[in-house]
């Protein structure tokens, strides 16, 4: 098992100091290549337990075990150095830094990782996204899917054990969505990728080898 | 480490208009501290380099009478037979010639003087010892400065009197090294030769003169134990007499200079740290919304598995390396502004003084640079603490949970700024007492105008209440971007706080020096009257309908014990206040106290005539600031050695001198018929009188009585009023200077405000506002802002000023209602227009171009 979630908790303090539970002892396991699609209504949770997933948010009980390594024993340092190792996150937003090219961009997590060959592994990847031609453009003169060609491939860059997709389409329409999807799954089944994709797209997620569908903070197998 | 050096810089690339403003900001805050740490260093190196030139000597051993046998050998035995040797005799003396008189200065010199350096003469050069011997000793000669000579009307070869003698002028002093130090002192210089004094007759009893010998000793010889040597043998020898003599070193030199240059420069200094707080608030706020911006890139940056500490080391390189550019660019203005201070001083500053700028000045100025942005940084930069990447899958809406280790940190965030600013006045004042007490008012002032601002904000949410559209936007605005208002309001208000306080305070003094109030200043101070002279004296300006005025005997005596105890020798130097030293002391009595001085404590001297038959000790009435001095209090038991006989007495009362009122009074007055008996000389004045009556009383009693010293209180109330007319000229500069950063930073924030709110002025633009309406809102808002803060600062600067007045200047204090009047317009106007300024780039663009950047 590439990730194991074990009987996880998470609740928010509202404003009246009252806790809210987003995420109630959620269980479920991803073996490693598999693709799988979490959908779920506005508000159920889905992004939250991305988060989670992702390290960027502590549980608040049970255990993440990511590759083998329980992430709720990682120091906050120890966690984003693990992060930059081992996952990928393409957010639906795009978040590319807007002064960086589309190259420094994808480098900039090659770098932080110190990885060799970076500027190969730079070229090779946008040679994947098909962008070899606007290494040099920066983010703002880029189309909405372009973006998202270069978040794929700055996630991709450091061949993760785990890609996390948080609607990656979201914000495109529908033919640049279409392709974005043919794109991400293409890469994730070239290389064997592990993946987990938070959508309300139902195609997308039907893309996806298993669907788990996330209910006032519960998980379910298989979409209703 | 590479990546994010590289990243932080390409950042600010990118970030152009932050970097500049952000600099510039910065450096016109620094300004002040290079111009002024030069100017400091400088006249410090100067003094250092010239020291000896100075002194003249490597020591000089002086007293106010010759010196006697013994104490002479003493001071051979110990400095030994490897020594060169120079005498000079000097005192004060009226100088006259035709129908000139003025005081002056004597320098009698032997032909060895000066030890080091040497004499200019405009006429024959620098041959020290030929032009003494020929020209001072061979003939009664006597140079002087051109400019003396020209105000007496003298030439070359023109006569002058000193006492009962005839001087021929005979050449100009060129440069004068021990005039090189400053100009200030009573009166200027005339050099004499030794061997012509005794003719003058004015070394006999009464007159103050100061026999000095100085003394030059070989390369390498240890002079500091020396002079430790030689004033504990003197100790030791003469343990129950008055010391017969004093010795003084380069040190004792340097110590002095460095103290009047640590006064001097010390309240500049902490004017100039004012302006780099100022410059620090400015640089704050403007990193504050650069950092704001810039948190959804961290996030992302940290999503991408970047660690705090990376993040940190971002923004950390980002503001030193500003920081090091800020210092750059104001290390380069810097040398523009160097010659003010010298120009703005000159005439009480050394007149060859090159002022430049330092290794070392360069290098504190490049570690406050990158510090000193740091520190105003570090509350901003703290927040990446509780960034988290979260927030970009929330589109940036995160849920902040309260964090007490972040509320503690945000805390203790504000103390590096604390302690930089308090080592600064530390450093400035040279004090840690006077540094603590700086950063006390200055936290106080800052605290209240704190309070001040808040109240602003409730005044603005009143007035939005306004009808007028474009005066509710306006305070609205203000009401509503609390943290940019409140550092635009405290900025202007420390700056307009600064230019208001100063000139307050100098008015007060000013007036009470150039016109006591209840006191008329009178023409002339008479010293060195003899008690044979008097009655003529008085029957002279009788003739001439003046009257004598304040005559005061003066008789010289020593306080030995106080309540039974031995005066110790202890003497220290620097912060100590308590001096107890063993000195003759210049007593007098009076039949009644006289207008400029006032009982504080105790009873009035008894009117009985003291009866040495029964030993009760005499009554005194010492000087409340004397008093202080020595630790002296009501009903300690005095014990003097005047003229040979013990005087027991006790001190009645405490008294309050006006000592600006330049009559004679003294530290301590004696009941009437103790020191009747005993050798005495007289000091008195002559009351205020137009100006060419001045000359011919002046001309008519220098002529009379040839040993008697006048001092021309106008003229030297005149020159007191110079010096400190640049001195606050000075001050001022620098106080310009905070305001002008001050300035500044506004232009700063109301630049950034208006690009904050362009889409909200777009809005309005499509809604029908038109650039005048909103370049009104602007207006409105700023000059409000301005006159507001700047009217809260007169407010409390004229309560500051009236405070520090009350406990530290007598009370001196006057409303000087047109410097407050003027500082309002013009700080309120300037704000107005900076702001229009800043805000100009958004409200000349289209309202569509705004749109399409959204």
């Amino acid at each position: 098992m590439i990730l194991q979630v074990n009987n996880i908790t998470k609740s928010y303090v509202q404003t009246d100091n009252k806790p809210v539970d987003v995420i109630k002892n959620i269980n479920f396991n991803v073996k490693k290549g598999e693709t799988i699609s979490i959908v779920g209504p506005s508000g159920s949770g889905k992004t939250t337990l991305l988060s989670l997933i992702a390290g960027l948010d502590s549980i608040d009980s049970g255990s993440i075990i990511l590759d083998g390594q329980d992430l709720s024993q990682l120091s906050e340092d120890k966690l984003s150095k693990y992060r930059s190792q081992k996952i990928g996150i393409v957010f639906q937003q795009f978040h590319l830094m807007p002064h960086l090219s589309v190259k420094e961009n994808v480098r900039l997590p090659l770098e932080i990782l110190n990885a060799p060959n970076i500027s190969e592994r730079t070229n090779e990847v946008l040679e994947q996204v098909g962008l070899s031609d606007k290494k040099t453009f920066l983010p703002a003169v880029l189309s909405g899917g372009e973006c998202q060609r270069v978040a794929i491939a700055r996630a991709m860059g450091i061949q993760p054990s785990i890609l996390l997709a948080d609607e990656p389409t979201g914000n495109l329409d529908n033919k640049t969505a279409y392709q974005i999807e043919e794109l991400l799954f293409n890469l994730v089944e070239s290389i064997n990728m592990t993946l987990v994709v938070v959508t309300h797209n139902l195609r997308l997620a039907n893309h996806c080898e298993r669907q788990l569908q996330l209910k006032e903070g519960q998980l379910y197998e298989n979409l209703d | 480490m590479k990546t994010w050096i590289k990243l932080a810089f390409k950042e600010l690339k990118n970030n152009k208009s932050f970097s500049i403003f952000f600099i510039l900001n910065l450096s016109i805050g620094l300004i002040g501290f290079i111009v002024l740490s030069s100017f400091s260093v400088s006249l410090h190196n100067h003094f250092q380099i010239n020291l000896k030139e100075l002194l003249t000597a490597d020591m000089v051993v002086y007293s106010n009478r010759p010196l006697k046998k013994e104490a002479i050998e003493i001071v051979d035995q110990v400095l030994g037979p490897d020594k060169q040797e120079s005498r000079v005799i000097t005192f004060y003396s009226m100088l006259a010639h035709d129908q000139h008189t003025r005081l002056a200065e004597v320098y009698a010199i032997d032909s060895a003087f000066p030890l080091y350096g040497q004499f200019a003469l405009e006429n024959s050069g620098s041959d020290s010892v030929n032009n003494i011997s020929q020209k001072l000793h061979g003939q009664p000669g006597a140079w002087m400065t051109k400019d003396t000579a020209q105000s007496m009307q003298l030439q070359i070869g023109s006569k002058v009197k000193i006492g009962k003698k005839e001087f021929i002028l005979n050449d100009y002093v060129a440069k004068d090294r021990l005039t090189t130090v400053t100009n200030i002192g009573i009166a200027p210089r005339i050099y004499v030769g030794m061997n012509q004094l005794k003719d003058t007759g004015l070394l006999d009893f009464g007159s103050r003169i100061a026999y000095q010998r100085y003394f030059r000793f070989p390369l390498n010889t240890n002079v500091k134990s020396l002079i430790t040597e030689l004033t504990e043998t003197a100790k030791i020898t003469f343990k129950d007499d008055v010391r017969p003599f004093r010795v003084m070193g380069t040190e004792r030199v340097n110590r002095n200079l460095n103290r009047i240059i640590t006064h001097f420069t010390s309240y500049m200094g902490l004017i100039g740290i004012i302006a780099l707080f100022l410059a620090g608030i400015g640089a704050g706020y403007l990193f504050r919304n650069y950092f704001r911006k810039k948190q959804r890139e961290i996030a992302i940056l940290m999503s991408l598995g970047a660690s705090r500490y990376q993040t940190y080391l971002v923004f950390i390189t980002q503001i030193a390396f500003l920081g090091m550019l800020a210092s750059l660019l104001s290390l380069l203005t810097s040398i523009f502004f160097l010659p003010i201070l010298p120009f703005i001083l000159r005439g009480i500053i050394p007149s060859d003084l090159d002022v430049t700028i330092g290794a070392t000045i360069i290098a504190r100025t490049f570690i406050l640079g990158a510090l000193g942005c740091l520190v105003f940084c570090i509350p901003t930069i703290i927040n990446i603490h509780r960034l988290k990447p979260l927030t970009l899958l929330q589109n940036g809406h995160s849920q902040t949970k309260q964090d007490t280790k972040y509320s503690v940190l945000r805390i203790v965030s504000f103390f590096p700024a604390i302690l930089l600013f308090w080592l600064l006045a530390v450093q400035q004042t040279n004090s840690f007492e006077r540094g603590s007490i700086f950063l006390g008012g200055f936290i106080g002032v800052s605290i209240i105008l704190s309070v001040f601002g808040i109240l602003f904000f409730y005044i603005c949410k009143l007035l939005s209440n306004s009808t007028n559209t474009f005066l509710r936007i306006a305070f609205r605005n203000l009401y509503r971007n609390k943290a940019s208002t409140f550092s635009c309001f405290i900025a202007i208000a420390l700056g307009a706080f600064l230019i208001n306080i100063i000139p307050q305070l100098q008015n007060g003094l000013q007036e009470e020096i150039s016109r006591p109030s209840g006191l008329s200043l009178p023409s002339f101070f008479l010293i060195d009257i003899q008690p044979e002279q008097l009655e003529p004296l008085q029957s002279y300006l009788k003739n001439q309908d003046v009257k004598l005025s304040n005559v005061s005997p003066m008789v010289v005596g020593v306080l030995e014990k106080v309540n039974g105890q031995s005066i110790t020798e202890t003497y220290h130097e620097g912060n100590e206040r308590r001096r107890n030293r063993r000195r003759e002391r210049n007593l007098s009595y009076r039949m009644e106290l006289d207008a400029s001085e006032r009982i504080i404590s105790g009873v009035p001297l008894t009117t009985e005539i003291y009866d040495f038959e029964t030993q009760k000790p005499a009554e005194v009435s010492i000087a409340q600031g004397f008093a202080e001095h020595d630790n002296l209090k009501i009903d300690d038991l005095l014990e003097f050695d005047v003229q040979g006989i013990t005087i027991m007495a006790k001190i009645v009362n405490l008294r309050e001198v006006r000592w600006n009122s330049f009559r004679p009074n003294f530290y301590i007055l004696f009941q009437n018929g103790v020191l009747n008996e005993a050798p005495k000389t007289f000091i008195a004045s002559i009351p205020k009188m137009n100006s060419s009556n001045k000359s011919k009383i002046q001309n008519g009693i220098v002529k009379r009585f040839p040993n008697i010293s006048m001092i021309n209180i106008s003229e030297l109330v005149d020159q007191i009023l110079g010096i400190a007319d640049k001195v606050v000229f000075a001050i001022n500069f620098m106080a310009y200077l905070s305001i002008f950063t001050g300035i500044m930073v506004v232009f700063s924030i109301a630049r950034y405000e208006a690009l904050r709110r362009g889409k909200e002025m777009n809005l309005l633009k499509i809604l029908g506002a038109s650039f005048k309406d909103i370049r009104s809102i602007i207006s409105i808002e700023f000059g409000f802002l301005g006159f507001m803060a700047t009217f809260f600062a007169i407010f409390l600067s004229l309560a500051a000023s009236y405070i520090l007045s009350y406990l530290f200047f007598n009370k001196l204090w006057q409303l000087k209602w047109e410097i407050s009047a003027l500082s309002l317009f013009v700080i309120s106007t300037i704000c107005v227009i900076t702001a229009l300024i800043g805000g100009e780039t958004i409200i000349r663009q289209k309202a569509s171009t705004i749109l399409q950047h959204d």
